[in-house]
């Protein structure tokens, strides 16, 4: 009972509060960077001049207004190195701007803090995270190295802050501004300003005094943001509610054992004279206390648990956004609370059965199955229909609203509904197959199937669990499965060069021109794709532009989707003035389509721009805008390059070497072959589902102990019978076989039953769910590989948990269970 | 006066006290910051030549520095007002040694207090402001022969040279407290101490350079949260830069700016010691008339009344100066009592009214409270 | 005294079993022999708790003695292996139980099926066997019926049939119709000796009913864990 229990609510609980601490060190992070800040001054891809702060300070009066200057660079501790976001601010522009700084009052006397926060105006000197230091093994008053933009500096580590409360702290480099554009050879430049305000005028009098910047809303900047992560903890959610499902199914099959274990005594009980009521009430009762019991230990595993899928989320979140460390688990009274009313609830449900079984059944008949059997298969036809309802019900929200809360509630009710047609599948495989001869299992005749089917009541809740957590693993499977295949495809697509070379720290860093124009003499070269990227302002959504020129024999390398016009003729309008391309999931996110207009902010003010067409992105962070590069050089001052890719000679080697040799005298660049690109991607990609492949374990787990234990009620109640038969003359090895076929065919039916639901689930997370978070579009492909991989889970995982049990069967005297008669 | 600066400059720059810090503490505190290591800065040790306008411009290679402006108004309908507005200078290092091609790579760093009394209220109306002397934010220099002092949008800018020069100050508070007067020299420039050498302890060093336009007419705008007034009335100008000048045994001051109707001034101001008494180098004089200035014996200060702030500090708002020379007795009383600046320093900083012993109103000044 | 020339057909000699019972041991048997000859009906009386019942289930093999053996047609049993053991009783015991044990999710052909099933036989000859069988203690309609739904007389009726329908050479009776009226009681007791003559099995029944001990050949007494008497005539037996 104790590890049933313990083991629905540690892994509920663990991916509750692993998914909790992400989100929350999320938040923190998004309020550390951004604050209370409600409006963004920003510019193109190198800042802002740093003048236009003192024209907003000295001459618009414009107060609640901060400079920043941020980027990333690596530190360099004696215990390692680490590549951590560089946060450059003036702190007296800021004290109503950033939590850290007015939680840094918190820490001890009022006076301490602001004095250790002025400290940061010493130059060169640098805050960072406690948890960091120690990480890297520095201590207050070290000189640091640290490297940005090709160049080790060193800096004075002037004080840590206490990240208990700061987790966003944990990735962060605070420092004067100063200090940063010295770091960041940002000196004349400002990455942002950011404002306070909710005055309209005030904003447009700062738009036409400055028709160089754009003023960007930064709640919708923040929203953007929480958006993006916020599909992605939606899809963990979505795992952790399907574990919560099979972990309640696992509570209620505890519970309903520990009960059915004594059936007989609460017979002898009412025997003896306890009335009903005291009975019943004595049995909820202990059963709650068995339920806390198993819960507390389940919450402890649960937080052990939690770390580790911590870890696993937080490396998902890195990968796919940005950098984010959280080493803190979160829990809150609310998880707690949560995960308790779902296993009380689970065991009430549980209990409720067979304590007003027992309570209210003749003593004489509280050993008869049959009674409740019977019960068990009048209540089928109530359960299927509540299950088609539920299932059209579930589709009919798919079909009717687009959201995607909606999409997930319609998911779950799918699936509920779905389990609820599994009891009555069940009923009806087992009379089928009673049917048929069962000579293979050489000895029982009808005897398998009908035991089985006739205990209906304990197995179908243990089968649907399998079947659900084997449909999970399934529709996950085949998700991620198609989306691997998308994104290989979509990289063979647009990996086109042979060799890519950018600046090691940013992609915002420009090329050095000199190495720029040696890959222009370079003879060897055939085909160039010169490529600039930036963030922009697009329709009030932050966007990276992708300016892009390609030459020679090198080819294009987007997939364009959509097929109203021909793929040629969208080529010809984006090459037109004012013509872009943008990524699928900006199109979704903007509600955009091709042919329709974007307006940008640009150098010179807004402008408007022709949709060209929508092509295929599994990029996860901002959309994505493609533009040709002479477009972009009308609009943008900048004439700098953040890639070049390049291809050679067919497959020469020498080829290769002279132009890794070529890029060998810049150490700031980084080269990497098309291979190299693509390993690293899927590698990431891989890593990004790592957590769904625990998950899945996890589920699959919940649901192994699910059989075990309906299993092992089985043979409990079952022992005499299994005693006549042993009597009749079944040897200890038939009554094994007799439980592994039972088994064996159970799984292999969850494993079946699996099959239509996982199909589904992957159906509805592939076009309706995946699309609806991240506006990715992706090839659907079933393989049979996943399938039949389920379908032998569901066997496997079955017939383990039938091991124990039959061992015990095997052992089991006959002369005892007959005499307890 | 301004001895109390130092307090706030040290204070905010290096123990960043707030109203709960005791003060005493504080200001002891600041000693060795003030009084002691002064290393690699320029000091005041001997009188020097000025030079003007250049002197009107910050003086980066001393420690500390300030603008300090007062002056009592009224408006056309006899509302009396009072305004305090300083601009001061810290120096965080002697030498301006840049590592990086960063213009905001500074030790030079500007605040600013701005305060605004009116009759009948029972709360000043005061602000600060901080800012780095780089990319514009703040500074005192020289434009076209004239000085401009500014933090941000706070301005004080001179505009006619000369020895009766003319300033235009402008500050607005997020409070709603505004100012925007035109300040005329009526009298010339008096330089302080020995020709402008103001000797504060026994050490010839802890010093300042000091001179102060001890009347200026004052004529423009001034509001408060809710109502603006067109006013008119006198102002006083301390100028003063020094890199240490408070011994170690001394708490605090009380210092006089006193305006009589009949166009005389006072400035006294008196060192508090440790054990509560007054310094021997605490200092008054006299300017006549003329502009002429003349040093007098320290006069007496019985204090008549003490008013209690919310923060709990008692101030002496009330009392009277006996003079030693001529036995003269001078009234004063607070416009209204609170006029406590609790900012990131708190001290009391207001208008005074004067009177002579028979109760009839004489003129008016600006009165310093510090260390209590 | 129906005493043949051949050797018994069931030979247990100082047969001794204990259970566990609380702290110690209980013992049950304390040396029981006996000997059954083929075709013979031997009934067992004795008082409650006499060892009747562990003797039949050591006879059946369900159960291992402390010490002793037991031989049924030559072979010892003790001897034999577990899963050996099972098949020789599946093959060779019928048992019929006091309270049928009947399984409860069979129907009542389907009760009977299972040991013709357990020996291999084919699935059709199996059905049709067990069919004549029910049709021969007069439940040929009631074959679909489940366990449950059968009164205690039709149980015991079915559990005769399964007990029977393999033909097994010995059949082991727990105070078969203890849990029926007298008036049924007997009359089953005539179907049971007309089906055991008819192939000429052994039987052994454990009773205390005079009327039952009346249908058998001999009667043994079980006192105290030991044959009181195994060899009196009905009329003795009752009189004792």
């Amino acid at each position: 009972m104790f590890v049933g229990l313990t083991l629905g609510v540690a892994v509920v609980f663990s991916v509750d509060i692993a998914n909790q601490s992400a989100k929350r060190a999320f938040a923190l992070s998004l309020d550390s960077i951004t604050g209370r800040t409600t409006h963004q001054i920003v510019g193109g891809v190198s800042g802002i001049d740093e003048g236009i702060y003192t024209q907003l300070r000295t001459r618009l009066g414009v107060r609640q207004s901060a400079p920043v200057v941020e980027g990333t660079l690596t530190v360099q501790g004696p215990d390692g190195s680490e590549s951590l976001q560089l946060l450059g601010i003036d702190i007296f522009s800021e004290p109503m701007f950033r939590s850290q700084l007015s939680s840094l009052q918190d820490v001890g006397e009022p006076g301490d803090a602001t004095r250790e926060s002025l400290a940061l105006l010493e130059f060169g000197a640098v805050f960072t995270g406690n948890s960091t230091a120690a990480r890297l093994g520095l201590s207050i008053g070290d000189t640091v190295k640290v490297k940005a933009g090709g160049a080790t500096r060193a800096v004075k580590l002037a004080n840590v802050i206490d990240t208990t409360h700061q987790a966003a702290f944990d990735s962060m480099v605070m420092t004067d501004i100063a200090t940063a554009q010295w770091l960041l050879d940002m000196s004349g430049r400002l990455s942002r300003i950011d404002l306070i305000t909710d005055n309209p005028a005030q904003l447009e009098e700062i738009k036409n005094t400055f028709s160089e910047v754009s003023i960007a809303d930064a709640s919708r900047r923040n929203n953007a943001l929480v958006q993006m992560t916020g599909a992605f903890h939606t899809n963990l959610l979505a795992m952790s509610l399907l574990a919560l499902l099979v972990g309640a199914f696992l509570i209620y099959n505890t519970v309903t054992l520990s009960v059915l274990q004594r059936r007989m005594l609460f017979g002898q009980l009412r025997v003896a004279g306890v009335d009903r009521q005291a009975l019943a009430s004595a049995i909820v009762i202990e059963v709650l206390a068995f339920t806390l019991l198993g819960l507390v230990a389940g919450l402890l595993a649960g937080y052990a648990l939690g770390g580790v899928l911590l870890n696993l989320v937080t490396r998902t979140i890195n990968d796919l956004y940005f950098t984010l460390e959280v080493r803190q688990l979160n829990v809150s009274v609310f998880n707690v609370l949560k995960i308790t009313v779902m296993a009380v609830l689970a065991a009430l449900v549980a209990v409720a059965v067979p304590a007003m079984e027992a309570a209210n059944s003749p003593p004489v008949t509280l050993t008869q199955r049959s009674a409740l059997e019977s019960k068990t298969g009048r209540l089928l036809p109530w359960l299927a229909t509540g299950g088609c309802a539920l299932g059209v019900l579930g589709f009919l929200m798919l079909w009717l609203s687009a959201s995607l809360l909606m999409a997930f509630c319609a998911l779950f009710m799918i699936v509920i509904g779905y389990s609820l047609l599994i009891p009555g599948s069940l009923y009806w495989a087992a009379r089928l197959t009673g049917k048929m001869s069962f000579s293979g299992a050489g000895v029982t005749g009808n005897y398998p199937m009908r035991s089985l089917s006739a205990s209906l009541s304990r197995v179908a809740v243990a089968v649907t669990a399998l079947a659900v957590a084997v449909s999970a693993t399934a529709g996950v499977g085949i998700m991620i499965g198609s989306f691997r295949a998308s994104v290989a495809d979509w990289l063979d697509q647009t990996l086109q060069a042979d060799f890519y070379v950018r600046d090691s720290e940013s992609l915002d860093n420009a090329l050095p021109q000199e190495f720029v124009d040696a890959v222009d003499s370079l003879a060897i070269v055939t085909g160039k794709r010169l490529s600039r990227m930036f963030d922009v302002d697009a329709g009030g959504t932050p966007a990276r532009l992708l300016a892009l020129e390609l030459t020679g024999d090198m080819n294009r390398g987007l997939s364009l989707i959509g097929h109203h016009t021909s793929v040629d003729e969208q080529w010809t309008q984006w090459s037109a003035p004012d013509s872009l391309f943008i990524s699928e999931p900006l199109a979704w996110q903007l509600a955009l389509n091709a042919g329709e207009k974007l307006s940008i902010t640009t150098e010179n003010g807004v402008r408007d721009f022709h949709i060209a067409g929508v092509f295929t992105d599994y990029g996860a962070g901002r959309g994505l805008i493609i533009m040709p590069m002479a477009t972009m050089h009308l609009h943008w001052q900048d004439r700098g390059l953040s890639s070049i890719g390049v291809s050679l000679n067919a497959g020469s080697v020498d080829d290769a070497d002279r132009f890794r040799r070529l890029v060998k005298p810049w150490p700031q660049l980084l080269v990497r072959s098309d291979g190299d690109i693509r390993e690293l991607s899927m590698r990431i990609f891989d890593q990004t589902f790592a957590i769904t492949h625990i998950l899945r374990l996890l589920t699959a787990g919940v649901a192994f102990v699910g059989i075990l234990s309906a299993l092992l009620a089985l043979t409990l109640e079952r022992r005499h019978e299994f005693a006549v038969l042993r009597a009749l003359g079944l040897t200890p090895n038939e009554m094994r076989r007799v439980l592994l076929s039972q088994t064996a065919w159970m799984g292999l039916i969850a494993g079946l039953l699996a099959l239509p639901l996982g199909i589904l689930m992957s159906g509805i997370l592939v076009a309706v769910i995946n699309r609806r978070s991240f506006g990715w579009t992706m090839q659907y492909s079933v393989s049979t590989g996943v399938l039949w991989e389920s379908v032998a889970l569901a066997f496997i995982a079955a017939l383990l948990a039938a091991i124990y049990p039959a061992w015990r069967i095997g052992r089991m005297l006959p002369t005892q269970a007959l005499r307890q008669r | 006066m301004k001895r109390l600066i130092w307090a706030l400059i040290s204070i905010v720059l290096v123990s960043c006290g707030d109203s709960h810090v005791d003060n005493a503490t504080a200001v002891v505190s600041l000693h060795s910051e003030l009084g002691g290591d002064a290393t690699g800065y320029e000091r005041a040790c001997a009188p020097r030549q000025f030079s003007f306008p250049q002197d009107h411009q910050a003086h980066p290679e001393f420690r500390n520095e300030w603008w300090y402006v007062t002056g009592n108004l009224s408006s056309r309908d006899a509302v009396k007002l009072g305004f305090h507005a300083t601009f001061f200078r810290i120096a965080t290092q002697p030498y301006e040694e840049t590592i990086s091609n960063s213009a905001w790579e500074t030790s030079q760093f500007y605040m600013a207090h701005f305060a605004v009394t009116r009759q009948g209220d029972n709360q000043l109306y005061a602000d600060e402001r901080f800012a780095r002397a780089a990319v514009g934010l703040a500074g005192a220099e020289l434009k076209d022969g004239l000085a401009d002092v500014w933090l941000e949008d706070w301005k004080f800018t001179q505009t006619v040279a000369g020895s009766r020069p003319q300033w235009h100050l402008q500050l607005d508070a997020d409070n709603g407290a505004a100012i925007d007067l035109t300040l005329t020299a009526r009298k010339p420039r008096v330089l302080q101490g020995v020709d402008g050498y103001s000797r504060k302890s026994a050490d010839p060093c802890n010093a300042s350079y000091y001179y102060a336009y001890t009347r200026l007419h004052a004529e423009g705008e001034i509001s408060t949260a809710n109502d603006a007034y067109s006013v008119s009335g006198s102002a006083w100008l301390d100028r003063e830069w020094s890199s240490s000048a408070l011994a170690e045994n001394q708490v605090g001051w009380d210092w006089f700016a006193l305006q009589f109707d009949d166009g005389r001034e006072v400035m006294f101001y008196q060192l508090r010691e440790t054990d509560g008494s007054a310094s021997e180098f605490s200092s008054a004089v006299e300017i006549n008339q003329k502009g002429e200035r003349q040093v007098i014996p320290a006069p007496q200060l019985v204090i008549d009344r003490w008013w209690e702030s919310d923060s709990g500090a008692s101030y002496p708002v009330e009392g009277r100066l006996i003079r030693a020379d001529s036995n003269e007795i001078i009234k004063f009383s607070p416009l209204i009592d609170n006029q406590e600046l609790n900012l990131t320093v708190r001290y009391w900083e207001g208008a005074i009214e004067l009177f002579n012993e028979a109760g009839t109103a004489i003129g008016h000044g600006y009165l310093e409270l510090t260390g209590y | 005294m129906n005493q043949t020339s051949l050797a018994p057909y069931l030979n247990i000699h100082g047969l001794e079993k204990s259970y566990p019972a609380g702290s110690g041991y209980q013992t049950v048997l304390r040396g029981v022999s006996l000997q059954v000859y083929r075709g013979e009906r031997l009934a067992l009386l004795g008082q409650s708790g006499s060892g009747k019942s562990t003797l039949l289930n050591l006879i059946a093999g369900i159960d291992t003695p402390d010490s002793g053996g037991i031989t049924v047609d030559g072979v010892s049993i003790g001897l034999l292996t577990e899963k050996d053991r099972t098949l020789f009783r599946r093959r060779h015991i019928g048992f019929i139980y006091q309270s049928f044990n009947l399984i409860q999710t069979l129907t009542a052909l389907e009760n009977v099926q299972l040991p013709l099933q357990l020996n291999g036989a084919d699935r059709r000859q199996a059905a049709e066997q067990s069919a004549r069988m029910l049709d021969r203690v007069g439940l040929g309609a009631r074959g679909d019926a489940f366990a449950d739904q059968l009164s205690g007389g039709e149980q015991q009726r079915v559990a005769i049939a399964r007990a029977m329908v393999h033909r097994p050479a010995l059949v082991l009776a727990d105070e078969h119709t203890g849990n029926l009226d007298a008036e049924t009681g007997a009359s089953m007791m005539g179907l049971f000796n007309e089906i055991a003559e008819e192939t000429s099995q052994t039987v052994v029944m454990v009773t205390h009913s005079s009327a039952v001990a009346a249908t058998a050949n001999r009667v043994a007494l079980i006192t105290d864990g030991r044959i009181a008497e195994s060899d009196l005539n009905v009329s003795d037996a009752l009189a004792w």
